[in-house]
């Protein structure tokens, strides 16, 4: 599973996702306009 | 991620632009990024899909979280930074933005950190939200997930020898 895990040097999956506000996000889209992103997966707030 | 507050002027300084990602609902993430106080993308995997695209999915626990990681990812789309962390939401934000800055100078920059699995002793502030949060918000698959850890340390422990 964990080799399944994107690393280093490949391409990031793209992918389109609501944000809280409700506006859509999409990977491809914010790489455009950023030198780069920080994508951080959380367990979520409790 | 009230680590990231702290350092978000940095990040800001750097161009690098943040996304945090989580199967949080809307409601729930909008009140949180307003509890932040600070302006960055939360976003909802409802249905876990990106979740799962990354194969970070922990079914264990909550009904299925994901499982910590950080990426940084160039705008040619290419992963430059990858950290997992398998035990605990702790973010060593410190090596990202030494990674990012290094970026800076040498675009073709890499760094890939992982952190063992550990015991983490938590205080009694974060044991007291914890209770509560199990208490009031704790599903099914938390209570199993939780119960089952010291057999499983204990399975694991006779296992070794």
């Amino acid at each position: 599973m964990k080799e399944n895990i994107p690393d280093i040097d490949q391409k990031a999956p793209d992918f389109q996702v609501l944000n809280s506000k409700g506006e859509e996000f999409r990977l491809e889209e914010t790489l455009k306009q950023k030198k780069s992103l920080l994508l951080i997966f959380y367990r979520g707030h409790w | 991620m009230a680590e990231i507050k702290k350092h978000s002027q940095t990040l800001e300084g750097l161009g690098v632009g943040i996304a945090a990602i989580s199967a949080d609902d809307r409601g729930k993430s909008e009140s949180f990024r307003k509890e932040l106080g600070y302006s960055l993308d939360l976003l909802c995997d409802i249905d876990r899909a990106v979740i799962k695209q990354y194969h970070l999915l922990n079914s264990a626990e909550h009904g299925g979280i994901a499982f910590p990681a950080i990426f940084v990812i160039k705008s040619n789309g290419l992963i430059g930074y990858r950290s997992l962390d398998r035990t605990a939401n702790r973010v060593n934000l410190s090596e990202v933005i030494s990674y990012l800055q290094n970026l800076e100078q040498n675009p073709e920059a890499t760094h890939r950190s992982e952190t063992p699995k550990q015991f983490i002793i938590p205080s009694p502030k974060e044991l007291l939200q914890f209770g509560r949060n199990m208490l009031f918000r704790g599903k099914m698959d938390d209570w199993k997930h939780h119960l089952s850890v010291p057999f499983a340390t204990i399975r694991q422990l006779f296992r070794r020898r």
